[in-house]
């Protein structure tokens, strides 16, 4: 039993330390990411510049085959890669979404023009890719998609509506789920494309969220025409690719939700004398147990995946441990402060900001990528083994289900 | 990064499974609650087996193994929900006799101790003790397992003193306890013979290797809680489905499956430092202990509502985790002193001692 890195993850932790003093500007605060301060278009420019560094390093993708651009590296070495980037400036997440889901799901599923037209200017950050599944009507059950795409010659004609679009705003393309036959039943009438953002017929309206920023949008699709032969997998297979696409969700073992953490907490309470209070001791050990004991956790799932494993549903517990912890330590900071706990806090330095935003994205983070509640249904089912739960739409086509 | 226990210590841990699941059903353990509180048998069978002396060095009598394959078998122990004395016996009075540098008093206890002849234990709530001329007098209250000890290890005048409770002027009051598995009893002293073992400084170091220890028996009953209940749920049926399939009952599982995780981590964590002597045992063993002890909690009381009515009954064996998971969580220091050590632990390792 040992927590040390092994001589050849040593050696790359050493090379990626080496570059990274080099390339990159150590953080001054918790979410001090390149282009902080600049306007969004300014901003975007500014992550694009860093992600064509890192590309040509080969730490954009540590996990890919080298024949697009990545390292053929393992799982552990893309989180010694995190590890040390998280110390810098890095890009503010709006190329994860493509680099994580959308390129790997083209990688398996695409034509090999459509990846060598697509796969390095993702990777390089030339091209911002968004992730088009959830609708108004379909967040946990995002099989019910309703959006529409009928065939047209070599083209499909799409319409409805998607929510929840991180990034639609800063993208290129995006890879879309839609309804392609409503007789049969929910799974079976799914068929994915991907699509150009800039196509006609594509709407992106920011969502104004209840902390008053926008950062989700949504795209609306009016007579979209996409070409046939941006269709990743058959017709009415959607559903397994879609699958695959948040399959690698998961494979961002002991990704960060960017909340408050321990140490921010702690500085908090400490900054506001009361680390010898029975209150908050019983809070400051409570949060430690829960992030340390995450961080051990992750530790046995990474010496399962080094050992040739995959990522289980056990990594669900990520999600659905942090989320509620990051809104208790808001919650019980901001009643440290007494009355003063209802102002807002502007310095971005400063514990308060991060205890305002965290107490406002941990309700997002208890929803988004899995409810806490379908988090533990898929626990329950798929590590403890219990029963499904009964599905009233099982079997009946999509079209005769009550809605 | 390799954080798992060796192959040896998991084939160890898996033929203790084997013997207990002979020697300590749920019956004996239940039976052994409503007798003396201690499974005679089960206690022979840890001794023959080695378990006892797992740590201890062969000129004793011990298997010389290590401190991680003691770990291992004690989250066997406490899925078996052994009424065995494991925490005053092996992780406090062999471990206090391991760590002090005394090899007669060694000579003196270990045989005995590692065959299971002898019980040990350790006066761990203060006693109001005086020590004349190597005698000592006074009350020690709440001692673990205290009316079938043959050894008594007890804080004095800053010393750790061995008592052999077989002298003379040694009165015992067994206790009524909520988990008669595990029994406590004051003990007496009137000018009974004493043997230093080592400075009270010890004392620190001891509890904190214990700690680790009982938070991995601990471990082990959480993990027996989650098995038991989901057992159950999977076979019961209410309303022409299978109880298992209410959401409901599916979340409160996930709940115990994700404590038991967390303590997981922390228990090994502890363990490994336990076993390698690092210096943030301290640290991890506070934390195992408050993890594991919130697991063990949780588990147990939920697989009592899980079994509804049948819980309730003294057949159900529920009532037996839920009871070592309270004692378990209260001897060696409740939750809340525990808390008080770990955030005084985390204050030292980030410089803010001065903040408390």
């Amino acid at each position: 039993m040992d927590f040390d890195d092994t001589p050849a993850e040593a050696a790359f932790r050493a090379e990626v330390r080496t570059w990274l003093q080099a390339n990159a500007e150590p953080k001054r605060h918790a979410r001090d990411f390149v282009g902080d301060g600049l306007p969004p278009s300014e901003r975007v420019a500014a992550a694009r510049a860093w992600q064509a560094k890192k590309a040509a390093a080969g730490y954009a993708a540590v996990t890919w085959p080298r024949q697009y651009g990545g390292l053929g590296g393992t799982v552990v070495q893309q989180l010694i890669v995190r590890q040390e980037e998280s110390r810098y400036r890095s890009a503010f997440g709006i190329f994860e979404i493509g680099l994580g889901m959308c390129l790997p799901t083209l990688m398996a599923y695409g034509s090999d023009s459509h990846k060598a037209r697509h796969v390095r200017p993702g990777l390089c950050g030339q091209e911002i890719w968004c992730q088009m599944f959830s609708e108004p009507a379909a967040g946990s059950d995002v099989a019910g998609v309703l959006t529409s795409a009928r065939r047209d010659g070599d083209d499909w004609v799409v319409n409805g509506q998607k929510v929840w679009t991180t990034g639609a705003q800063f993208s290129d393309f995006g890879l879309l789920l839609v309804r392609t036959d409503t007789t049969v039943p929910k799974h079976a009438g799914l068929t994915m494309f991907f699509v150009d953002m800039k196509s006609p017929g594509i709407e992106v309206r920011p969502i104004r969220q209840m902390a008053g920023e926008s950062e989700f949008n949504e795209v609306f699709f009016t007579d979209m025409r996409v070409p046939d032969h941006q269709r990743l997998g058959a017709v009415g297979a959607g559903w397994k690719v879609a699958l695959t696409t948040l399959m690698h969700e998961r494979l961002s073992v002991g990704a960060e939700i960017g909340l408050l953490n321990f140490d921010a907490f702690w500085r908090v309470v400490q900054d506001a004398g009361q680390l010898h209070e029975p209150r908050a001791i019983e809070q400051l050990a409570d949060a430690w147990v829960a992030e340390e004991g995450l961080r051990l956790h992750q530790c046995r799932a990474l010496t399962a995946l080094s050992r040739g494993g995959v990522p289980g549903p056990e990594q669900s517990i990520a999600k659905l441990v942090k989320a509620s912890l990051a809104q208790r330590m808001a919650n019980f900071a901001l009643e440290l402060q007494g009355e003063a706990g209802q102002l807002g806090c502007d310095d971005p330095a400063s514990g308060g900001q991060a205890v305002e935003r965290a107490w406002a994205w941990s309700a997002a983070m208890r929803i988004a990528g899995g409810t806490d509640e379908i988090l533990r249904n898929i626990i329950a089912e798929r590590v403890l083994g219990l029963p499904e739960e009964a599905r009233q739409d099982k079997g009946i086509p999509f079209n005769e289900v009550p809605r | 990064m390799n954080f798992d226990f060796p192959e040896d210590c998991q084939a160890i841990a898996a033929e203790l499974r084997r013997v207990l699941a002979r020697v300590c059903s749920m019956e004996e353990v239940r039976r052994s609650m409503d007798g003396t509180g201690a499974s005679a048998s089960t206690w022979q069978a840890l001794g023959e087996l080695g378990v006892l002396g797992t740590a201890v060095p062969e000129r004793w009598g011990g298997s010389e193994g290590s401190t991680l394959a003691l770990a291992a078998c004690a989250a066997e122990i406490g899925w078996a929900c052994a009424p065995v004395p494991m925490l005053p016996s092996v992780y406090l009075a062999t471990e206090a006799l391991l760590l002090a540098d005394d090899d007669a008093l060694r000579d003196r206890w270990l045989p005995g101790l590692v065959a299971g002849d002898v019980v040990g234990s350790y006066a761990l709530a203060p006693a109001g003790l005086i020590c004349v001329e190597g005698r000592l007098s006074g009350l020690v209250p709440r001692v673990p397992a205290g009316a079938t000890a043959g050894l008594l290890i007890a804080p004095c005048d800053g010393v750790l003193w061995c008592v052999d409770l077989g002298h003379r002027g040694v009165v015992r009051r067994p206790l009524r306890v909520l988990d008669a598995g595990s029994p406590l009893a004051d003990i007496a002293l009137d000018a009974v013979p004493a043997v230093a073992l080592g400075e009270l400084a010890l004392q620190d170091t001891l509890i904190d290797r214990a700690a680790a220890l009982l938070a991995m028996d601990q471990l082990g009953g959480a993990d027996r809680a989650l098995d038991m209940a989901r057992a159950y749920v999977m076979q019961r049926r209410t309303f022409g489905r299978v109880v298992a399939s209410y959401q409901a009952v599916k979340h409160r599982l996930a709940d115990m499956w994700a404590k038991n995780e967390i303590a997981r981590g922390h228990a090994w964590h502890a363990a490994w430092a336990l076993a390698c002597s690092e210096p943030t045992l301290p640290l991890a063993a506070a934390s195992a202990r408050l993890a594991a002890s919130a697991a063990y909690s949780f588990a147990a009381q939920e697989n009592l509502q899980l079994h509804g009515g049948i819980g309730f009954t003294w057949e159900a064996g529920c009532h037996p985790l839920y009871k070592r998971a309270r004692s378990t969580s209260l001897a060696l220091g409740a939750p809340a002193h525990w808390q008080r050590q770990l955030v005084t632990r985390l204050a030292t390792t980030r410089g803010a001692s001065d903040g408390l």
